[in-house]
């Protein structure tokens, strides 16, 4: 059977998950490749927030890039935002996928800065749909509470439905819908072990041709 | 925040110069060090109003015809002073906004010392599927305000206090209301055009000539 990302042109940008080789740039990268994708570019800055997509950001903790079936390439000092605008001109995607959601929980803070987040992903999914590029919009991990990061199972959630509710058009994968709390290990609380990206992607990719599928029979 | 992240950086060696497969993923902020926090201004004096920023050349125009400026980005917790200037009238004004405050400056009808009405929300229902309408009360004169579909009747606000707002979502279709104060209609119907899916917009009773009148505007938020 021929998936449904078979010769889609491919564009993924998002933050660390998306920034060291054995994360999502690898796994999902190769994932997509192998559902048929014509084209994967991945693009990966660590601590990236979506509105740092919109105009060229330097990256505060490394990055890497990976596109078709090259290694990824690790950027360090000169990870750098590319305007979306200006990638979707440059590669013409059919779609761009979206990996955004630890950076905006604000783990340590009392309260989710919903404000800040709503203005973060309306103007990037604004730029994208005035494109007429479809997008998705990969959300969040369980991860494990605690950790450098502070992270926790409440406020997860609470970014998780904020982005399911914010990022149409964009198609929103909920990454929660995966896994149990704390089921994919991580190293840190936030960034899982080789094998939790490997389960991750895996089921990001599951979740994009399911979300294709539905997406043709409308 | 940033200055604490290079603080830790630089502690720890300087590992954001190392590739990040090498040192693993630095530590990074997960959010801003606040909220965001926005004001805007409208004009319901008439006429033509000038805002002139404390400190500054910078002056906002707001004509009759466009009388509300767009939600500007501030600093949360500082006050945010200026001056309202309108037929010769000068009005200093002073706002602080909270984070994940959206804080409306209203100039009203009436003498200098008339100090304008200032309306603060924090919306908590972001949606990009429906729309978000709101009604703001800056009308002393309007006990009770209320908003309904015009000729349906269809409740969308009431009993909202002088000084107060309240806002709903909506489904994103073409709108005409009828502003009420204690129930009974003021003026006549207001088409709000197609409401679109993601965006806010409110509708404000103010003070005018022949009583109670509603503006309406697009809470669009400056780039």
């Amino acid at each position: 059977m021929v998936s449904l990302l078979a010769g889609l042109t491919i564009l993924m940008i998002g933050d660390s998950h998306l920034a060291t080789p054995n994360y999502l740039i690898g796994a999902l990268h190769e994932d997509l490749l192998r559902q048929g994708a014509k084209s994967v570019h991945t693009i990966g800055v660590c601590g990236s927030t979506p509105g740092e997509w919109l105009a060229a950001t330097p990256g505060t903790c490394g990055g890497a890039e990976r596109t078709g079936s090259g290694k990824a390439v690790v950027k360090g000092n000169a990870a750098a935002t590319v305007p979306v605008a200006q990638l979707i001109a440059n590669e013409k995607p059919d779609l761009v996928i979206l990996v955004f959601g630890d950076t905006m929980a604000a783990y340590t803070k009392p309260d989710f800065p919903k404000t800040w987040a709503w203005q973060q992903t309306t103007s990037l999914v604004k730029a994208i749909a005035s494109t007429n590029t479809r997008c998705a919009w990969v959300g969040p991990a369980w991860g494990s509470e605690g950790g450098k990061y502070g992270k926790t199972y409440a406020r997860v959630q609470l970014v998780s439905k904020f982005l399911a509710a914010n990022s149409a058009p964009c198609q929103y994968i909920d990454s929660l819908q995966f896994a149990k709390p704390g089921q994919w290990a991580t190293v840190d609380g936030q960034h899982f072990t080789p094998t939790g990206y490997k389960q991750w992607s895996d089921a990001i990719a599951k979740a994009l041709v399911s979300a294709q599928t539905k997406e043709t029979r409308q | 925040m940033k200055t604490v992240l290079a603080f830790l950086l630089a502690a720890c060696g300087g590992a954001a110069a190392l590739p990040a497969s090498a040192a693993g993923i630095p530590l990074y902020p997960t959010g801003p060090a606040e909220d965001s926090a926005f004001i805007r201004f409208v004009n319901a004096a008439g006429g033509s109003l000038q805002v002139q920023a404390s400190g500054s050349n910078a002056t906002l125009s707001l004509p009759e015809d466009k009388p509300a400026s767009d939600f500007i980005p501030v600093a949360a917790n500082k006050p945010v002073k200026g001056t309202l200037q309108q037929a010769g009238r000068r009005t200093p004004v002073s706002v602080t906004v909270k984070p994940g405050e959206f804080a409306t400056v209203i100039a009203l009808p009436g003498d200098a010392a008339q100090a304008p009405a200032v309306i603060k929300e924090s919306p908590d229902d972001f949606n990009a599927l429906r729309a978000s309408l709101a009604l703001y009360n800056a009308d002393p004169g309007c006990r009770d305000a209320g908003l309904r579909t015009a000729g349906r009747n269809v409740e969308i606000f009431a009993g909202v206090a002088s000084g107060r707002s309240a806002r709903r979502l909506v489904n994103p279709v073409s709108l005409t209301v009828e502003l009420t104060c204690a129930g009974k209609p003021q003026g006549a119907p207001i088409g709000l055009g197609a409401l679109e899916a993601g965006q806010r917009y409110s509708v404000l009773v103010v003070p005018g000539a022949q009583g109670s009148r509603a503006l309406f505007a697009a809470d669009t938020v400056a780039r």
